[in-house]
């Protein structure tokens, strides 16, 4: 721009050279020695005066702003997004400079305002450009971010489903583990599930001999008494190999579903037979005795009955009163069950069962049949204390014949 | 643009059909220059206003990755414990979930 002005700084067509040198020829013609100070002052006037009548009119503002404006970032920024406008506002600072080159300066100072009202035209065309370019990219990365999404989320549904599934499958095996995967069990919780097998079996025994005493007949009973004796036989081995807990449930189940069916024989002969609600109140209403009721009938616990080798004066009282009381309620059969502090004390447990048995038969009680679990139902963990005098108990069970 | 006008009246006046007609031209083209700015202004508030929700898709995406990946820990842990119980479980069906490095990326 600045080379341009200057190069525009001199008329070649109003200051010819030739006039200027005939000045300067004229001048250094003169001889300075007769020259006094103030002519050669004067002499420099007119050379400057005559100078500045050669140097042409200054660009009108609005053109000096078009080359301005032509040179900026802007307009390096709209050739290249408004690459049509930006030409057309360089066509037109041209002519305004043409303008002002032939000197109709009231045409080439509008022609230099239309070039830069040109030059603005091309950056709003490049910004509107951009915009666009931006707003598409936004568009398509948006619709990119959708697909993601959309895909995250059928990836989310599929793979929640599988491990739905699969949580659900392993629940289902867990629940239905098989007997064969005892040796995959720890030692400590297969000694759990054998004590919890010995306990259902001892339970499925005495369910099986309530539904005998009930005067349950038939093969089924038969089999799941048969199965009970076989459990109470592996049991005894004391072996963890074989989880019999499974099996012992089934007994257990069996046995009840021999119990109920023979109570539902009873109570269609005879519906009021049942009456334990009114035996259990009879029962509860002594106070000295901790009475409940399970599926094998009215129940009637009597701790720590023996002392040396004889009942406690308490074992002998409560003995007593429940002979009297089975004496009133012949129709129920009377179930003694002895459990022992621990196992092998099988001649102590039929010690103590002749003797509470003889304490019921005098005390009026039509029949009395022994049962002994062992050790196989305890209050309290073997390891703990006192576990033997809490362990050591007699239950005296009023069978309820109906429902 | 109203000194442009006042410039193009008075180059008529003058008899400067030439700069009249320039100076119109001028009041023409600032005329369009200020439709072509508001056009680019709503051009980049439609912009700005779609990068906003991409931003927010790509939050939701970065979540859901997130929860995917906290699900397929889920899964891997199913399935290992049905191997440790001895069950094969059943083939995956067609159009299940693709591997890892098949799965579409979240990268910002």
């Amino acid at each position: 721009m600045n080379r341009l002005d200057h190069s525009r700084s001199l008329d070649p067509a109003l200051c010819p050279d030739s006039s200027v040198s005939l000045l300067q020829a004229r001048l250094a013609r003169l001889d300075p020695s007769r020259l006094s100070r103030g002519c050669a002052h004067v002499s420099s006037l007119m050379l400057a005066g005559a100078l500045l009548a050669c140097s042409r009119a200054p660009l009108p503002e609005p053109v000096s702003q078009a080359q301005a404006v032509s040179h900026s970032k802007a307009a390096a920024q709209a050739q290249e997004f408004a690459p049509q406008a930006f030409e057309a506002a360089e066509h037109l600072k041209n002519e305004a400079l043409a303008l002002h080159d032939e000197h109709r300066e009231a045409e080439s100072e509008a022609a230099g305002a239309q070039a830069l009202a040109a030059y603005n035209e091309a950056f709003a065309l490049s910004q509107i450009s951009i915009a666009q370019e931006r707003l598409e990219q936004a568009q398509k990365n948006k619709q990119q971010a959708q697909q993601q999404l959309s895909q995250l989320d059928t990836l989310q549904a599929q793979v929640s489903q599988d491990a739905e599934g699969f949580e659900l499958q392993v629940r289902v095996a867990l629940d239905t583990e098989a007997v064969k995967d005892v040796d995959k069990l720890t030692p400590a919780r297969a000694e759990a599930r054998r004590l919890a097998a010995k306990q259902l079996t001892a339970e499925a025994a005495l369910l099986c001999l309530g539904a005998r005493l009930l005067h349950a007949e038939g093969n089924a009973l038969d089999a799941a008494t048969s199965q009970v004796t076989v459990l109470e036989k592996e049991l005894g081995v004391g072996s963890v190999k074989t989880d019999l807990y499974p099996r012992s449930a089934d007994a257990r189940a069996l046995c009840l579903k021999e119990l109920s069916l023979a109570r539902r024989k009873q109570a269609e002969r005879a519906p009021q037979s049942a009456q334990s609600d009114v035996l259990l109140a009879a029962l509860s209403s002594a106070g000295k005795y901790m009475v409940f009721r399970d599926d094998r009938g009215v129940v009637i616990n009597i701790g720590q009955p023996l002392s040396g080798d004889r009942l406690t004066d308490e074992a002998q009282q409560a003995l007593q009163v429940l002979g009297a009381t089975a004496k009133k309620y012949p129709h129920f059969p009377l179930l003694l069950v002895v459990h022992t502090r621990k196992s092998g004390e099988e001649k102590r447990a039929e010690q103590l069962g002749q003797f509470a048995k003889d304490a019921l038969l005098t005390a009026g009680a039509p029949a009395v049949h022994v049962k002994s679990v062992g050790s196989a139902q305890p209050v309290i963990q073997a390891s703990q204390s006192q576990a033997a005098e809490k362990n050591e108990r007699v239950e005296v069970i009023f069978v309820v014949p109906g429902r | 643009m109203k000194a442009s006008e006042a410039r193009q009246k008075k180059a008529q006046a003058d008899g400067d059909t030439a700069s009249a007609q320039r100076w119109a031209d001028v009041v023409q083209r600032y005329r369009r220059i200020a439709a072509l700015t508001q056009q680019a202004a709503s051009l980049a508030q439609q912009a700005t206003a779609i990068e906003e929700q991409t931003a927010e898709l790509n939050t939701q995406t970065r979540r859901a990755r997130n929860l995917l990946e906290q699900t397929e820990v889920r899964r891997a842990r199913a399935l290992g414990e049905l191997q440790r119980l001895g069950i094969t479980p059943p083939a995956a069906p067609s159009g299940a979930a693709p591997a890892p490095n098949e799965r579409p990326s979240t990268a910002q």
